[in-house]
């Protein structure tokens, strides 16, 4: 196993709302390997997108990191500055592919203006030709069609599927080490998801890029994905190889989140009770509540991560008893 | 050009534009189309209170001054003033806005509230209270107008900028590395640019109403000025007997601040979709 190149140990956030401390993660722990595809599975409003946020310090306001680590390399981006994390991190060695690409550019802007300003404030020096050129051929890449009339358009002249081929160029416009894409085919139709998904991939072999895949389907997981991280209300609950995880689950909500995937399932089968408010969460398990095998254990005390084999990992304490390992 | 043709079509904005043009071109030129340029200042006792005929289409007031003439003249100054204290208006308002609705906070709140207070007075009565703390004169009615004019930007822009600063192209911008200085300045002031200009166009408007208001009670223009709120108080005493002395002063600040809330509305139309009269 190689060092990874981005890893999250026991993230823990907190935001301050009316009505009291939302506490949104608590203990997220993941590690992305160079070259691989991590994706990120949860339900909306388990905190996918706040980890996202975390890493690239673009949180809420009156959002705090409680604790915890973002290695990028070696270095911890918790602890970076504002300007340094403009000049060295974002848009330079980490891309970010945000969700929705019909509001993700801004408006009044033709795109090529708003690209090649990305590309100027990170590589000042190289010359206003050049960054054109180099877009352009980017634009190609990322199979936009007649790219160079593209860059005098404006974002309402493009589909969906363009923008957020678009958005992609964007992210990898300098070169990054590191991108994160956060549902970047939600918004989109299925055809159109097929394409930008196969896009992606092809993009992460040919640039040796690594990739942190956030989306709550686990259909575009399995196809697309190395690794799999799945979260649960804030808590990583289970994590792994794909293959590995989705065929054997270990966490019992991992295997009720697969038992309602439409695919699986002959009948529809829902996870009873709901997802509990981070303003109150319960002590121990978060899934404790819902969960078919909870223990009274489960509800007093937090688990921690159990690692299985082969690398799958899981957060439940129903692994922490010697006996049932092998169950 | 679609939306050249849509304004073209929207016919009291096309006709607040023609008047908003026609008044710019007379104050441009007005100096040289005028009868009798002289009478912005000069008198002539002999011709005063001369009911409008060939030579004075607009009659003579109580100093024998053409009318007509210093109608003309007037429009510079009722521009200059309208221009003046939008700017400045604009120029304290957008960058409070901007501030107060980019952060929540302590300097935003403190930002906000102070606007509520201002947009709590009437601005009329506040511009008088200031005006009446300064020496009467043109500049102190502006600094005046500008003072209880830029709460109308902030409140503007501060609801824009909140608006767009939780939108989804800034939190991308902030993801590829921009500054809040790059956000603000070059991504949502270019965004919030079509709501300023229209309020800066409805306030061009108000504003020549209001220093005409000013000039009316003797807190603005000074004599000799050929101001249009001056003129209609000088012409006071002549009423009813004089009524030309009022009536085309009066005429003028209509027309002017009619032209420019027609073209404001018919802006805020373009610009804003779901205002749009069904027509």
């Amino acid at each position: 196993m190689n060092a990874p190149i981005l890893e999250v140990r026991d993230l823990k956030l907190s935001i301050r709302t009316d009505e009291g401390i939302a506490r949104i993660l608590d203990h997220v722990d993941f590690a992305l390997e160079p070259g691989h595809i991590l994706g990120i599975v949860g339900e909306s409003g388990c905190g996918k997108s706040t980890v996202i946020r975390a890493i690239l310090g673009i949180l809420p306001q009156g959002a705090r990191v409680e604790a915890g680590e973002v290695r990028f390399g070696d270095t911890n981006l918790l602890t970076l500055r504002e300007p340094e994390l403009n000049r060295h991190i974002r848009g330079s060695r980490i891309g970010f592919v945000p969700q929705d690409p019909y509001l993700a550019l801004n408006p009044v802007f033709k795109v090529g203006a708003q690209l090649l300003e990305i590309m100027r404030w990170h590589a000042p020096d190289g010359g206003r030709n050049a960054h054109r050129g180099r877009l352009v051929e980017l634009l190609r890449r990322v199979q936009l069609p007649d790219p160079a009339a593209a860059l005098d358009r404006y974002p309402h002249q493009f589909s969906g599927g363009q923008r957020q081929r678009l958005l992609i160029a964007a992210a990898l416009a300098c070169s990054p080490a590191l991108v994160i894409a956060d549902e970047p085919t939600t918004a989109l139709d299925v055809t159109t998801q097929q394409q930008i998904l196969e896009l992606l991939r092809d993009l992460v072999r040919e640039f040796g890029l690594s990739m942190l895949f956030v989306t709550h389907d686990l259909g575009v997981v399995s196809e697309l994905c190395d690794d799999i991280c799945v979260i649960y209300a804030g808590q990583s609950v289970e994590s792994g190889p794909t293959a590995k995880v989705l065929r054997a689950p270990m966490h019992p909500y991992t295997r009720a989140l697969l038992a309602c995937h439409p695919d699986r399932s002959a009948s529809f089968v829902g996870i009873p009770g709901a997802v509990p408010s981070p303003l109150r969460p319960p002590p121990g398990c978060r899934f404790a509540p819902r969960c078919g095998q909870a223990r009274p254990i489960c509800g007093q005390r937090p688990p921690h991560a159990t690692r299985i084999r082969d690398g799958q990992c899981v957060d439940c304490l129903l692994y922490d008893m010697p006996e049932s390992v092998e169950a | 050009m679609l939306i050249l043709k849509k304004f073209a079509r929207d016919l009291p904005a096309f006709a607040g534009l023609v008047i908003v043009v026609a008044i710019i071109v007379v104050a441009l030129i007005g100096p040289w189309i005028a009868p009798y340029p002289g009478d912005a200042a000069g008198s002539h006792l002999l011709q005063r209170l001369k009911p409008p005929s060939a030579a004075f289409p607009f009659g003579t007031d109580n100093l024998g001054r053409d009318l007509l003439s210093r109608v003309i003249l007037g429009a510079r100054g009722a521009l200059e003033v309208a221009i003046i204290v939008v700017v400045l208006a604009a120029g304290i308002g957008v960058p409070l806005g901007l501030v107060a609705g980019y952060r929540s906070g302590f300097v935003s709140e403190t930002i906000m509230r102070v606007t509520d207070v201002f947009l709590a007075l009437p601005q009329l009565i506040l511009a008088l209270a200031l005006a009446q703390l300064m020496t009467p004169s043109l500049e102190s009615a502006m600094v005046a107008l500008a003072l209880t004019y830029w709460p109308f930007f902030t409140r503007l822009v501060y609801a824009e900028t909140r608006r767009l600063q939780s939108s989804l192209f800034v939190d991308a911008l902030r993801g590829v590395g921009a500054g809040d200085t790059r956000i603000l300045l070059l991504h949502i002031l270019p965004n919030a640019a079509s709501p300023i200009i229209v309020r800066a166009t409805l306030g061009m408007g108000f504003t020549i109403l209001v220093a005409a208001v000013l000039g009316f009670l003797g807190m603005g223009a000074t004599p000799p000025d050929p101001d249009w709120g001056l003129t209609i108080a000088e012409s006071r005493n002549y009423l009813p007997g004089a009524w030309w002395y009022s009536i085309f002063p009066g005429l003028a600040i209509l027309a002017t601040v009619l032209g420019f809330n027609l073209l404001g509305d018919g802006l805020r139309d373009l610009v804003d979709p779901r205002l749009r009269r069904s027509r």
